[in-house]
């Protein structure tokens, strides 16, 4: 036993007593199980952190289709109030039609002129508007695929909480909560942009007259 | 005015109401609606469809799927097929082309841009049947 410890001699090179080296060897294990309880510690914190931070992903998620929902809903009703525009001044257009202009002064002619162009402005703006409106689409596209990473992340850190023995329970629990939960658009283009210019589609018309070309060949 | 019937799919609302009011002002009134590639193939059977315009991000089926099925079937192989989709890209239309598309437009369009590529559409579809 003694030629065992013979190794653990000390800087003067007298060897140690038996007492001193178990006292040393205790003193080392007291500090190797002293890091274990850190370590352990420092695990259940992140183990904690992580399932905090999971368990907050999916109120994130139901937020942003919360914001789509409501952008669709807002929309929707927008694209209602157009029409009711759009009908009252083909109204206003045909009913300006029928108007006799046979012996109205030249002023009340250029007064109806004026009509007519003001609703024909008119007619241009709310179809501007509409075509304006075709970002809540687009928006919608944008959060779908900002939903789509936050659920890879979740996913991600649930599979990390999965190494965690005594959470493997609660972490089964809340993948099937968050898979319930998570009910947003799935398609998605992750490149979805508001920001077409002309030019745009004017390469997308090449490209299709060049296929067509090659086919009728 | 035509008495021709589009069948409009795309998974928005928003986009659903913008085209059928687009092409309500451009002369075409008679529409039907879907919400994907799998309403559309049910909506084609039911409805006297003589013109598709679809979304290509769609859940469920999206368009290009849906294309290739309406191109797979000889009762509605030679519909003419118009995709309007914000997905941009060369590869992208190459695709879409591949799939047998007619024509395509990125969002966002405009109505008139719908009316032109709808009459440029129409025009080869007959001179191609004559």
């Amino acid at each position: 036993m003694n030629t065992k410890f013979n190794i653990h001699e000390s800087k003067k090179g007298e060897s140690m007593s038996y007492e001193e080296k178990s006292e040393k060897l205790e003193g080392t294990t007291e500090n190797v199980i002293t890091a274990l309880q850190k370590v352990i510690t420092l695990l259940d914190r992140i183990k904690n952190s992580i399932e905090e931070s999971s368990s907050k992903i999916p109120n994130a998620s139901i937020q942003l289709n919360t914001v789509t929902q409501a952008t669709e809903l807002a929309t929707v009703e927008i694209l209602d109030v157009l029409d009711l525009m759009g009908t009252k001044i083909h109204i206003l257009e045909n009913g300006m039609k029928e108007f006799d202009q046979d012996g109205i002064s030249e002023k009340q002619l250029l007064m109806l002129t004026g009509i007519k162009q003001t609703l024909a402005e008119l007619k241009e703006n709310t179809s501007n508007i509409t075509v304006a409106l075709q970002v809540q689409d687009i928006t919608a596209q944008k959060i779908g695929a900002a939903n789509h990473l936050i659920e890879s992340v979740r996913k991600e850190l649930l599979n990390e909480l999965n190494y965690f023995e005594t959470a493997r329970q609660k972490t089964d629990n809340a993948r099937r909560q968050f898979e319930v939960e998570i009910d947003g658009p799935k398609a998605f283009d992750l490149n979805a942009s508001y920001m077409k210019t002309p030019e745009h589609q004017s390469k997308i018309d090449e490209v299709i007259t060049a296929w067509q070309e090659k086919e009728a060949k | 005015m035509t008495s021709m019937k589009i069948l409009v799919v795309d998974d928005s609302i928003t986009i659903r109401r913008i085209i059928t009011n687009a092409l309500k002002t451009v002369g075409f009134p008679d529409t039907v609606e879907a919400t994907n590639g799998k309403d559309a193939l049910e909506k084609l059977t039911n409805a006297n469809v003589d013109f598709i315009i679809t979304d290509w991000n769609m859940p469920e089926m999206n368009g290009l799927d849906f294309i290739k099925q309406v191109r797979a079937n000889p009762v509605y192989s030679s519909l003419p097929i118009l995709m309007i989709t914000t997905r941009g890209t060369e590869h992208d239309v190459i695709e879409a082309l591949q799939a047998k598309v007619n024509s395509y437009i990125v969002k966002p369009f405009t109505p008139q841009e719908l009316k032109e590529k709808i009459e440029v559409i129409l025009k080869t579809v007959q001179v191609n049947t004559v």
